[in-house]
């Protein structure tokens, strides 16, 4: 028996679902004893009907029934194969359980050009989803392409977020334009924000969830002037944070990050939960924010993540003095942190064969994308997970499910 | 609902520990809470006898790990293999725990069923072979056998993992 095997396989365990509902063991027990109870006579009866009915069609050649239509199973896409190839679209998110979901994209249905893309409606312009075994869907009661107009000066693609674990999605509901997030293992909808203060944005936000999933930061507003509110992922209860960016939080979102990615001058806000300033730091001269994109701020809460000006190293900061602690190159840039998978490891994205085929030519460019984790302490990264393949000539993209 | 007694009780209180197992088991939430749901509906015809023999949960692990090999054997494999291997040159850092639950998890599930089985039983249930061997109903020979396999396997599959499987002193035995 090694301590260290299952240490490792309490740990593993802790993902599992944490109460069965007896309520449905009970029914389930009910209804299969009430099935054997019949069973033996319908099953008789069943059996006399059909023999009466085969009669019946061989005798009078009666038409048959039409089968029950039934929904048609999802799409399952091989490694490697195109996401999206075309006329084919997948068939819409079933209402209840879903397995996790890892990678969602908007390919504008193929359009080309920004004026065909922000028209594209109907099936095509919404989310597309691949679960883990590689089945698809489509977001069919979200907004999807180009349908949401932000506060700034471009349209956007209303936003969809996929937690780390993969088991909630936050997105705009199409009926009502509302954030809300939905349960994949129960199919449960929660929308996002009360009618009263503080108010939900109308227009486009980006969201991202913290680490553990139990939080989720909604930001909008024009650049400079942006505003995030946090949610509770599992009552839509929200808080508004101190006016900025978010700029990351830690494990479990207890310390939330905020900032102007703009200004160097203005301090980085530390908060809690509920809005609360703990504390200001500046940051050093040195550090820029502008190309960083998603959660900069490391599980313990310790360290910020921030790209070089080349964006292809890693510059550390002490998130409570805001000094860089050490510069390190990282194979392939620092790329979005999308989540932790430790105090020093990061899941990011790659693309495995450059980013785009050239263009000037009729072909549909074919974009090729892949998580990896990326360590800090090499700069090296390691693949995880299948590389996701979609042909459009604007496409939006999600990553998520990483601990699925 | 004299018939099911207790039983409800009895499935608040250890709904989450066999939901653990058959996590490990079949390395997915949704098919976990099948299988713990498929085995308690099993046990519930019986609940009165089983209860009354004062061990019932051995009794519903027993489905459960039944359960899982023959959905093995009817449906394939259950698990949701990643489409592509993670890479096998740098291995992350082992000490990271959610790193190393993910790669357990994946090399698990690269496992058979029987295999894993045994690995859930003997190591994360701490029981002993001949415990493992009247649960899953084949001789001791084989639980020390398939133990065996399912050790090297996990090596192989994933060197990132060697240090937690370093302890075995596992002979292979011959069935």
């Amino acid at each position: 028996m090694s301590p260290r095997l299952n240490d490792a396989l309490h740990e593993l365990a802790e993902g599992a679902p944490r109460e069965v509902n007896a309520d449905r063991v009970l029914a389930r027990a009910r209804r299969r004893r009430r099935v054997r109870l019949i069973a033996v006579p319908s099953v008789a009866a069943a059996a006399a009907a059909a023999i009466l009915l085969g009669a019946t069609l061989i005798a009078g050649g009666t038409e048959p029934a039409k089968p029950i239509e039934r929904p048609a199973p999802p799409i399952v896409t091989k490694p490697g194969k195109i996401l999206n190839p075309p006329g084919v679209l997948p068939g819409p998110l079933p209402s209840g359980k879903v397995e996790p979901i890892v990678f969602g994209f908007l390919d504008h249905c193929r359009k080309q050009g920004l004026q065909e893309t922000t028209r594209v409606s109907g099936d095509c312009a919404q989310w597309r989803l691949v679960g883990r075994s590689g089945k698809q869907w489509r977001l069919a009661d979200g907004i999807g392409s180009m349908a949401v107009k932000p506060d700034d000066y471009m349209n956007g693609d209303a936003g969809m977020a996929i937690s780390p674990d993969g088991l909630h999605l936050a997105y705009y509901r199409a009926t009502d334009r509302r954030v809300v997030i939905r349960d994949l293992t129960t199919g449960r909808i929660t929308p996002i924000g009360r009618t009263t203060a503080p108010q939900m944005p109308t227009t486009s936000a980006s969201l991202l969830f913290s680490n553990d999933g139990k939080r989720l930061a909604i930001t909008s507003g024009e650049p400079g002037r942006r505003r995030t509110l946090l949610a509770d992922v599992s009552t839509g209860a929200l808080t508004a944070l101190p006016d900025g960016d978010l700029i990351g939080f830690d494990q479990d979102a207890s310390t939330i990050v905020l900032g102007n990615v703009w200004s160097r001058k203005e301090p980085l806000v530390f908060a809690r939960p509920d809005g609360a300033v703990r504390a200001r730091v500046s940051l050093d001269s040195k550090v820029n924010l502008r190309g960083a994109s998603g959660n900069l701020l490391s599980p313990d809460g310790r360290t910020l993540v921030t790209p070089s000006r080349g964006l292809d190293k890693a510059m550390l900061v002490d998130a409570h003095t805001g000094k860089v602690t050490s510069v390190r190159p990282v194979r392939g840039g620092v790329g979005d942190v999308l989540a932790w998978a430790g105090p020093t490891k990061y899941f990011s994205v790659r693309s495995p064969s450059g980013h785009f085929e050239p263009r000037g030519t009729n072909e549909i460019p074919t974009r090729e994308q892949r998580c990896a984790i990326v360590d800090l302490t090499t700069g090296m990264y390691a693949y995880r997970g299948p590389t996701f393949k979609i042909q459009a000539w604007q496409s939006t993209v999600a990553f998520g499910g990483f601990f699925s | 609902m004299v018939r099911y007694d207790g039983l409800p009780e009895f499935v608040a209180a250890r709904g989450p520990a066999l939901l653990r197992s058959a996590f490990l088991l079949t390395g997915d939430r949704h098919l976990a809470e099948d299988l713990v749901q498929t085995a308690l509906v099993k046990l519930a015809p019986r609940w009165q006898r089983v209860s009354s023999g004062g061990d019932p949960e051995s009794y519903v692990r027993k489905i459960l790990y039944n359960e899982h090999l023959n959905w093995w054997k009817r449906r394939g494999r259950h698990g949701y293999p990643t489409a592509a291997p993670p890479e096998t040159a740098g291995h992350p850092d082992i000490a990271d725990r959610a790193v190393r639950s993910m790669l357990l998890g994946q090399a698990l599930g690269k496992l058979t069923a029987k295999q894993r089985a045994m690995i859930v039983l003997r190591f994360y249930e701490d029981r002993s072979e001949i415990e493992t061997a009247r649960l899953l109903a084949c001789s001791v020979g084989t639980v020390k056998s398939q133990t065996h396999r399912a050790l090297a396997r996990l090596r192989a599959l994933e060197p990132g993992l060697a240090d937690l499987l370093t302890d075995f002193e596992i002979s292979e035995v011959a069935q």
